[in-house]
């Protein structure tokens, strides 16, 4: 476990998410099953698969869009669903509404909802978390622009500036490395380091076989189940893990 | 014509009716539905016409079942797209153009053909008191809601999934916009009838759109715009002799031609400045 700084003492070696037995299905058709993983604060694991193969069901699980249909998730050895407000959730970069009236301050300003609720106004806390989530993904000087004014890896800061106004300790992501350019897949990449380093649990799903082992610590490989897990270097190794990639239509 | 007792009536009606149509419009530009409205206000009129088979017609009995078939069609599209491969586009579609057409075959068989043309263009000279109040009652809600709600309304429009991990309600915000929205349209629908419905509760907010990036601004100032609108077609109407819901729906558009003429004039204004 490394040192973190995520403001309290969560994150300790105890802090796990861990997954038990979990499975998934859309109507009567299981498309997850057997996904068995437990994995502490200050890593980033990557979700892959080959189309179809449950990735984003995975991430829905998690983020509680999906209840499982067995199994387990636990957090801190709690169920997942006690702890809405620990996971932060990204969807792919183009799923908001377009041209919506939004500057990228109220975007981030967002992630105070589930703190000020409803109607209770911001208070000087929440509104220096939400400066400082601007500081720390320096996003200062665009604050007052429309969110569809920037580019997509502007607004991708902005989306993770909301993960850290909301304090969530496992921030999830789907695809987040899609449609970026090359400097923006740089900068995306030091800020989930800095995220990991600082104590945050990163889980994100990725397509992009030759970057896994540079951009996260552990994989997790699935194909309508669990086919591997481990650290990212050795899974990437595995008979099975390059027979699932050579045979499918990855 | 402000001493005329009808006038007064239609006058009041307009303020109300523009005020609340112009404050939702912000909703429904935001929600990008206003095809899905224009649809829905079309599926209205079985509704009214199986109320006046059933109970005969009053004015509450041709609200109730324009309320009962709006929310029935809206519903019933929303579980059809979520239970099959279609969209809701496509599913409302289909269902508004048969209940439009079960509404004019249910008419002709009543041998109430005539009245026909007051659900498709309104008559709101004819409103009477009780609309009136019932417009007042609607629309003081849908006001109240829209700006109680805003904030898990906006999240909810602009990512739902996130709005849902961030411990928004986001199935009974869809559901309640949703059936205000109809509400709002039931009270138009008397007012300027099916077919101009979808200007008094789109154009607004489209006009306002143009100049403003925040949706407090947009939700108030197209209600103004809805009610100054609304008025001011009323007596233009009268003054010219024309329909007067014609009037209205003509007035907030000519508003909306001027304000997108106005912004293009200043951007090439402001173009040239810079250059």
């Amino acid at each position: 476990m490394k040192t973190n700084d995520c403001g309290d003492t969560h994150c300790a070696h105890t802090h796990d998410l861990s997954l038990s037995e979990v499975s998934a299905n859309y109507g009567k058709t299981t498309v997850l099953k057997e996904v068995n993983f437990s994995i502490s604060c200050g890593q980033r694991m990557a979700i892959i698969g080959p189309n179809g193969a449950g990735k984003s069901t995975l991430l829905r699980l998690l983020a509680n869009l999906k209840k499982q249909a067995t199994g387990e998730i636990n957090w801190q050895e709690k169920p997942l669903s006690q702890w809405s407000h620990e996971i932060a959730y990204l969807p792919q970069v183009d799923s908001h509404q377009r041209d919506f009236p939004i500057t990228v301050r109220e975007v981030v300003a967002m992630g105070r909802y589930p703190q000020v609720g409803f109607w209770r106004k911001f208070s000087k806390k929440d509104q220096e978390k939400v400066d400082g989530a601007l500081h720390i993904m320096e996003i200062e000087d665009l604050a007052d622009r429309q969110i569809d004014a920037l580019s997509g890896g502007q607004q991708q800061r902005a989306f993770i500036a909301r993960c850290l106004a909301q304090e969530a300790h496992v921030i999830l992501l789907d695809e987040p490395f899609n449609g970026l350019d090359a400097e923006s897949r740089t900068h995306l990449a030091h800020t989930l380091k800095m995220l990991a380093d600082q104590g945050h649990l990163i889980i994100a799903s990725h397509h992009n076989l030759e970057t896994v082992t540079r951009l996260f610590d552990y994989a997790l490989v699935v194909d309508g189940a669990q086919v591997a897990f481990g650290e990212s270097k050795q899974v990437m190794q595995m008979p099975e893990v390059n027979n699932l990639f050579h045979c499918s239509h990855y | 014509m402000f001493e005329l007792h009808l006038f007064q009536r239609a006058f009041l009606a307009c303020i109300i009716i523009g005020f609340t149509n112009g404050y939702t419009s912000g909703f429904v530009l935001l929600n990008r539905s206003p095809l899905k409205l224009s649809a829905l206000s079309h599926s209205l009129l079985p509704g009214i016409v199986l109320a006046t088979m059933l109970v005969g017609l009053t004015v509450l009995s041709a609200f109730g079942g324009a309320v009962i078939m709006a929310v029935v069609i809206g519903v019933l599209s929303l579980l059809l797209a979520r239970h099959s491969k279609l969209s809701q586009d496509t599913t409302l579609s289909i269902l508004y153009t048969g209940a439009f057409a079960l509404g004019i075959m249910l008419l002709n068989r009543l041998g109430k053909a005539d009245e026909l043309e007051h659900w498709l263009f309104g008559n709101i000279l004819g409103l009477t008191e009780l609309d009136l109040w019932m417009s007042f009652g609607i629309g003081l809600l849908a006001v109240v809601m829209l700006t109680l709600f805003q904030r898990p309304v906006l999240l909810t429009l602009f990512e739902p999934n996130v709005a849902q991990t961030l411990g928004v309600p986001v199935r009974w915000i869809q559901y309640g916009s949703f059936t205000l929205l109809i509400l709002v349209l039931v009270t138009t629908l008397q007012a300027v009838g099916c077919i101009l419905s979808i200007g008094l509760i789109v154009t607004p907010g489209a006009t306002v759109r143009l100049f403003t990036n925040s949706p407090r601004t947009l939700f108030l100032a197209s209600g103004i715009l809805g009610a100054v609108g609304a008025a001011l077609g009323l007596c233009l109407a009268y003054y010219v002799d024309l329909p007067a819901e014609a009037g209205i729906v003509l007035t907030l558009t000519i508003f909306f031609l001027f304000a997108f003429l106005f912004k293009a004039i200043m951007s090439l204004i402001r173009k040239n400045i810079v250059a």
